[in-house]
């Protein structure tokens, strides 16, 4: 089963660099919309490629390991979105030092091996969005 | 936040960092002695300074490759050994957040050297740096909340609760943390991406990086120019190998029931061992 999932982010003003990012259920879906409750750690569920005005990549996120809290086999483990409706977070990524100038920040998600519970399999969900940036 | 250098084999360091290649008998010794197993090394108590061999994984995958040229000799026989250079800290208690383990792309300094008519480009050093953040549960998971080593007095566990603990712990021994859990799990799993995963990754990649940097030669006139010509064709050698070791060290399994919570293991079986035998002394 292939979930249609929406990314949605922000730049928030300010050092270090930051964005909120969101996951959302498109307000046209007929069923509710399975997420991952938690978002993080950076890298992970959410990764972030900034390219320059050249299309070259000046940075990117490594996958980091990690030891999630919450079962994946769990419920408890995710967060069911009605149609319309977004799950979100803030994320800060102080490795990030660019030279002024224009950017593009894309961010892509994948619900990795969070696939849902055995009653409940959300299959693979990916989906991603590019943000402007202007380094002063 | 603390620093720690670890420096497998370090006991083994000739000269100015530089170790005896494994293809001398000297050198297999030395591999074969850090780099026992892919069995979990770090068994000291968490947050301490334990002595952390990091294990290859597979004592064949550091078998030098074929000495064809002299580069790849004098490659050999003068290996840099790689620095790692460990940030760990202690983020606040959550239910929710993961413990993680981020690793830095490593980085290399070089030197040319004079060989016979010609120039070669050797690597000096190389360093990898890596952050493990330990993001405990709240103290009310754990049947020894303080301090965070699961050492300290059984004070969450009673006559009443003992053997719920003790199946709830074995439950999820190699799987996420179900009611309760065990300090040391945490550290043991996030020590085991760190050493045995990425430090093995980077020194079998090291290697060839070293071998096939050891087979470029220039003619140049000066050593100036020899470095000009030689240090970015090395530089991208380094990377292609180190972007080489992240994928491998990405696609490693890290899902409840694979080998990083199964080193984790043993931290739970250590404190399930300690429930068990507090309960039997009270005559639970």
């Amino acid at each position: 089963m292939k979930a249609d999932v929406t990314c949605h982010a922000w730049l928030v003003e300010g050092s270090p660099f930051s964005f909120h990012f969101a996951l959302s259920n498109p307000a046209s879906a007929t069923a509710p919309l399975w997420v991952p409750r938690v978002l993080e750690p950076l890298g992970a569920f959410v990764a972030v490629q900034i390219l320059d005005g050249a299309g070259a990549v000046v940075y990117e996120t490594n996958p980091p390991k990690f030891t999630p809290k919450l079962d994946p086999e769990s419920r408890d483990a995710y967060v069911a979105l009605d149609p319309g409706y977004s799950h979100g977070t803030t994320f800060v990524d102080e490795r990030v030092a660019l030279a002024p100038g224009d950017y593009d920040v894309k961010l892509i998600y994948s619900n990795l091996y969070f696939r849902g519970p055995a009653e409940h399999p959300l299959g693979e969900q990916r989906c991603s969005t590019v943000v402007r940036y202007s380094k002063r | 936040m603390t620093n720690k250098e670890f420096r497998p084999g370090r006991s083994a360091l000739t000269g100015d960092g530089m170790a005896p290649g494994p293809t001398s008998a000297v050198g297999k010794r030395t591999l074969t002695e850090a780099l026992p197993s892919t069995a979990p090394k770090a068994e000291t108590k968490g947050g301490g300074t334990a002595k952390l061999d990091a294990g290859l994984g597979d004592a064949k995958g550091v078998e030098a490759a074929p000495m064809d040229a002299g580069g790849a000799k004098a490659a050999a026989a003068a290996r840099v050994v790689p620095k790692f250079v460990l940030s760990e800290k202690e983020g606040a208690r959550s239910n929710t957040k993961a413990a993680t383990t981020d690793t830095d792309n490593p980085t290399f300094t070089g030197k040319i050297v004079k060989d016979g008519g010609g120039w070669r480009y050797q690597l000096a050093s190389v360093e990898s740096k890596g952050t493990i953040d330990l993001v405990y549960y709240t103290a009310d998971h754990y049947p020894a909340p303080t301090p965070n080593d699961d050492s300290g007095d059984l004070s969450n566990v009673t006559k009443d609760n003992w053997k719920d603990i003790v199946k709830d712990l074995k439950d999820h021994r190699t799987i996420v943390a179900g009611n309760w859990s065990s300090y040391r799990r945490t550290y043991l799993h996030e020590h085991y991406h760190w050493e045995t995963e990425w430090q093995g990754e980077v020194k079998k990649a090291l290697i060839k990086a070293e071998d096939e940097i050891a087979k470029l030669s220039s003619a140049a006139a000066t050593e100036a120019d020899a470095k000009a010509e030689l240090e970015p064709k090395a530089t991208k050698i380094f990377n292609d190998h180190m972007r080489a070791a992240r994928t491998a060290y990405n696609a490693l399994p890290d899902t409840p029931g694979s080998a990083p919570y199964v080193a984790g293991a043993a931290g739970v079986d250590a404190l399930v061992k300690r429930v068990e035998a507090h309960a039997s002394s009270q005559k639970w």
